[in-house]
């Protein structure tokens, strides 16, 4: 054996490539996973040198118990039986361990770092342990997706050192998760869209007893936790998700969030991210983006209002917003020039991305309008504007290049354009916008197809085909604009001669 | 330029941009500052840091990993599987030798260089039983017959099942 086989460090590094793919998500890349831990398998079982480092690295990342249990003499029959793997019940009817075989099951316990459980089927063969101790004390990521009453058993695996902890449901076992956690960074209570009894309170004081968060996800909070939250040093990302837990309008006082720069929502309604943005400030906030199921005109309003008064117009970059109010509940038709998303944020000068996406009512936006977001947003390069089919158009090409003039970083734009009234001549314009290449008409109607061709390949070099919703005469546009592209390849002096008759 | 004195006692008059890509003379140089006097390398042969300087030489200019951003690192040497065409035809060399540019690149702390090696390692290792993996690399099997079963038992669960 070559004796840089026998230097820890090159070794280390040599494994750590071995086992690369076992951190690969499992849907991407199962057979690659497969094949480093069948590759582990085979070091750790080579020479006593390789031994060590090859278990460490193939033990860190389990799924369920059964590994661990497979240590287990009396158990390793049971669920090695066959070839297709341990069936889902075999450790029913199964005695508990005794003391003698919870050793064999910790052997390799210490070396776990990461571990997913999604059913408690084996739990009760760890009676053995005391309830509140720890049997992985080096586990830095849980992934916990078992319901209650089963959750008792979740203090087995609140370790010290764990940094990343997904769990599926709130029980009373998590209120001292920042106790037993001192490292816990990242935190995401999800799947608990209805928070019943006692849940908001005992979700509270989870919360309240992380001190070391760098992220959250979770249900809407209580005033009180949301006020914690608002002073953790630590916090970076914030994530809302569903459920319908107020936060109490009464209080007065503003909760600073310093250092967040990344707050997401996912919501059925707007109303707790109002109060939220409302109550708060995000002196930060780089990344706002949110997901609301039912968000009517005026509260899409307040929202927008909050948002452009939250403290964040020298920092916000992206603001992302979605409303699937698929049911048609916005009675309030707005008035044309009303809805005024664009005008609240011209004052967000950093702004990279902008992407409003409404089923019910559309983003106002004329060409002044446009002129004064391009050049308050030189550095955007990404804008959607959808969904807009439901007022005529009011943005002509006059307008978008006026626009496009002043924001020359701009690669994917989205927005309704009133392609019908030509109101702009390629021929009589020097200008190129050579930054935009995904460029998105939604439903926008044109009639002379030959003339939008020509502004798109003369103005827009790099966009090869123009995206639609419905109009087949867009269809006909991006045919002879690929024309256009093809013969330029071969004659770089082309004229727009008309399409050949096809 | 930097003179390098290797272990068989050749000199080599290296660029001081190309030989930097290595930490260790890296902070030899700027411990020591501007000098005429050679750095011994006891460690490397000839031959093996004649490969070393063609990598160095190839790679001038690219940016050298950060030291004080050890997560990202390894998250970039995650991503980075694959070896570019250029360092895998470099790195197309008999054991000995690859094994020689690994520990050479390990004493004279050139990451990206013990990287393509250690990769190079690891794909020969990938897919091979116990028994292969000690024909490649002429090992010895110091387990019992015993401790050797204990193993694959413990570890049946990361058999392809």
């Amino acid at each position: 054996m070559h004796q840089a086989l026998l230097v820890p460090e090159i070794l280390l590094d040599i494994f750590a490539h071995v086992n690369e793919s076992v951190d690969l998500p499992y849907d991407d890349s199962p057979c690659e996973r497969s094949l480093s831990r069948q590759s582990l398998a085979s070091l750790a079982t080579t020479c006593k040198a390789f031994h060590e480092p090859a278990m460490d690295f193939l033990w860190a990342n389990i799924d369920e118990l059964e590994p661990l249990l497979g240590c287990v003499t009396r158990l390793h029959p049971m669920i090695y039986r066959g070839d297709a793997g341990p069936s889902e019940s075999w450790s029913e009817g199964v005695e508990p361990l005794s003391e003698h075989e919870a050793y064999q099951f910790l052997r390799h316990a210490v070396r776990v770092r990461s571990i997913d459980i999604s059913s408690d089927r084996n739990f009760h063969l760890l009676t053995v342990f005391p309830t509140e101790t720890c049997i992985f004390p080096r586990l830095q990521s849980l992934l916990w997706q078992v319901e209650a009453p089963n959750n008792m058993y979740l203090h087995r695996f609140l370790s010290h050192t764990l940094r990343f902890g997904y769990l599926s449901a709130i029980h009373p076992a998590l209120k001292s998760i920042g106790t037993h956690c001192t490292s816990l960074e990242a935190l995401t209570i999800g799947d608990a869209e209805d928070l019943r009894g006692d849940e908001p309170f005992l979700l509270a004081e989870t919360i309240r007893s992380c001190t070391q968060l760098r992220h959250l996800g979770c249900p809407p909070l209580e005033w009180e936790a949301w006020d914690h939250l608002s002073n953790l040093p630590t916090l970076l990302k914030l994530e809302i998700g569903s459920g319908s837990w107020p936060l109490d309008r009464h209080d007065l006082t503003f909760a600073p969030f310093l250092n967040v720069t990344i707050l997401n929502f996912y919501v059925q309604t707007a109303s707790y991210t109002v109060t939220a943005l409302q109550r708060s400030e995000f002196p930060s906030l780089q990344q706002f983006e949110m997901h609301v199921q039912v968000m009517p005109f005026a509260q899409a309003e307040q929202l927008f209002c909050a948002l452009s008064q939250c403290n964040t117009c020298h920092t916000l970059e992206y603001i992302v917003i979605f409303s699937f109010d698929t049911d048609g509940d916005s009675d309030e038709e707005p008035s044309d020039n009303s809805f005024t998303a664009i005008t609240q944020f011209l004052h967000f000068t950093q702004l990279r991305t902008l992407g409003l996406v409404f089923e019910n009512y559309p983003v106002y936006l004329d060409n002044d309008l446009l002129l004064r977001a391009m050049s308050s947003w030189p550095h955007i390069r990404y804008m959607t504007l959808a969904n807009h089919q439901l007022r005529p158009p009011t943005i002509t090409f006059r307008g978008l290049f006026d626009g496009l003039r002043l924001c020359p970083h701009l690669d994917s734009l989205q927005l309704h354009l009133d392609a019908v009234n030509i109101d702009i001549d390629p021929e009589t314009e020097s200008f190129q916008h050579t930054s935009l290449q995904k460029f998105n008409v939604g439903f926008s109607n044109v009639e002379d197809v030959e003339a939008a061709t020509r502004i798109i390949f003369s103005m827009l070099p790099c966009v090869e085909q123009v995206r639609h919703a419905d109009e087949n005469q867009w269809d006909k546009v991006n045919q002879r604009l690929k024309y256009l592209k093809s013969s330029a390849v071969l004659d770089p002096h082309i004229t727009l001669e008309p399409a050949p008759a096809t | 330029m930097v003179h390098l004195v290797t272990s068989d006692n050749v000199e080599f008059v290296v660029e001081k941009e190309v030989v930097e890509r290595s930490v260790l003379i890296k902070n030899m140089l700027e411990d020591v500052g501007e000098s005429d006097q050679s750095i011994p390398l006891a460690n490397v042969s000839s031959a093996v840091l004649r490969k070393v300087i063609e990598y160095c030489e190839h790679h001038r200019g690219e940016p050298l990993p950060s030291g004080d951003a050890d997560q990202n690192q390894d998250e970039t040497r995650k991503r980075t599987t694959d070896i570019s065409e250029w360092d895998q035809k470099f790195i197309t060399v008999d054991q000995e030798m690859l094994f020689e540019i690994i520990l050479a690149a390990n004493y004279l702390d050139i990451k990206s260089l013990l990287d393509v090696g250690c990769k190079t390692v690891a794909n020969m290792i990938k897919g091979k039983t116990p028994d292969e993996i000690r024909r490649l690399f002429n090992i010895v099997n110091d387990f019992t017959p015993e401790e050797e079963a204990q193993i694959k038992k413990e570890n049946e669960w990361a058999e392809d099942r």
